[in-house]
């Protein structure tokens, strides 16, 4: 549920189109895909927020968290938790 | 259909406004433009969706607030209760023809309370687009994004950091807008909740996304508008995020469903 609805942020975010489907926990992103700037990362973070009714405060985001979609997805499940 | 463009002499200064009009409009909405970068990536899809809607009967009009645009005045000397009388005066300038809406975009969300307030009874319905509901968390992104760029540029900051730069009275600057500290107080200070939206008939609520319910706040805020006794609905078209994606998007749905609704609060 939390991973579909996250892969769904991503391929909205970055416009990833038919990519975004093919995400898996293991897919790299910040420094993987060409996308994924600072303002991907800001966008990301506000439809996380948005969608999940959730706050992320910035002491909490390093770029770990955005290496894969498994470390952002067990960053968003810790967080709805 | 052409829009009509003019220069209105606001309460601040020169207005530049984009007016789409026909002989036998069936009612008239004022737009209320999200913030900063954002209204630069909705402006191509504001106007294709106001042709549309215009083809229908039902007339828009785009005002460029003080220091953005084409209006007057510089962006680090915009105030929230300028842009407001702004949009007051904007709200004059439909007529009293036929009903009046306000069709709101992201961050443009958050001036209906204090329009509504101001002018009860002015508007009997509201459009919105991917709202804005929360000024603050709204401003702490925006600080974010400044954060972020200069994190990817090797410089270390914090939200909190700049939230007391602010509250020193220093302006901010982000992605090239000098965010006034005046600006941010009154930015984060706004709420769109329920009771703000009570007196209106209709309120229609579209958020763009992947194929995926409303999200929680909206899901709250339509059911708080009906336990108040209001009609309101919320869905959700799946395509670009078209404030925030890279390349311009102009998705046809997001156009579709904006003369669907219309039609719909104007059958009703």
């Amino acid at each position: 549920m939390i991973e579909a609805q996250l892969k769904a942020i991503l391929g909205d975010v970055l416009g990833l189109k038919d990519r975004g489907a093919a995400l898996t926990p293991d897919s790299g992103l910040m420094g993987t895909l060409p996308e994924f700037d600072s303002m991907a990362v800001v966008s990301i973070l506000t439809a996380i927020e948005e969608r999940f009714g959730v706050t992320v405060s910035d002491d909490e985001v390093d770029a770990e968290i955005f290496q894969t979609v498994g470390s952002l997805l067990a960053f968003v499940t810790d967080k709805v938790a | 259909m052409t829009p009509e463009l003019a220069y209105l002499e606001g309460p601040h200064g020169a207005l530049f406004a984009v007016r789409h009009s026909t002989v036998v409009p069936r009612r008239r909405l004022l737009l209320l433009p999200p913030f900063g970068e954002e209204l630069n990536k909705c402006r191509a899809l504001l106007t294709r969706t106001a042709a549309a809607l215009v083809a229908d009967g039902v007339e828009t009009l785009l005002v460029d607030l003080h220091g953005t645009g084409d209006s007057a005045g510089e962006f680090g000397a915009a105030r929230w209760t300028s842009w407001l009388d702004e949009l007051e005066f904007a709200l004059d300038a439909l007529g009293n023809e036929v009903p009046i809406g306000l069709f709101a975009v992201r961050s443009g969300a958050l001036f209906v309370p204090e329009l509504l307030a101001r002018r009860p009874g002015r508007v009997d319905r509201a459009l919105f687009w991917q709202p804005v509901s929360s000024g603050n968390q709204f401003l702490k992104q925006l600080l974010r994004l400044r954060v972020m760029a200069s994190k990817f540029a090797g410089v270390e900051e914090s939200v909190a950091g700049l939230q007391q730069e602010l509250a020193r009275g220093a302006a901010v600057e982000i992605a090239g807008y000098e965010i006034a500290p005046a600006l941010a107080a009154a930015i984060s200070a706004v709420k769109l909740a329920a009771p703000a939206l009570q007196g209106l008939a209709r309120v229609d609520i579209v958020e763009f996304m992947s194929g995926a319910d409303p999200t929680l706040p909206v899901r709250q805020l339509v059911a708080a508008v009906g336990a108040a006794g209001g009609e309101a609905h919320a869905e959700v078209v799946d395509c670009e995020q078209f404030w925030a994606s890279q390349e311009l998007a102009q998705p046809a749905a997001a156009i579709a469903s904006a003369v669907r609704l219309c039609a719909a609060s104007m059958a009703a």
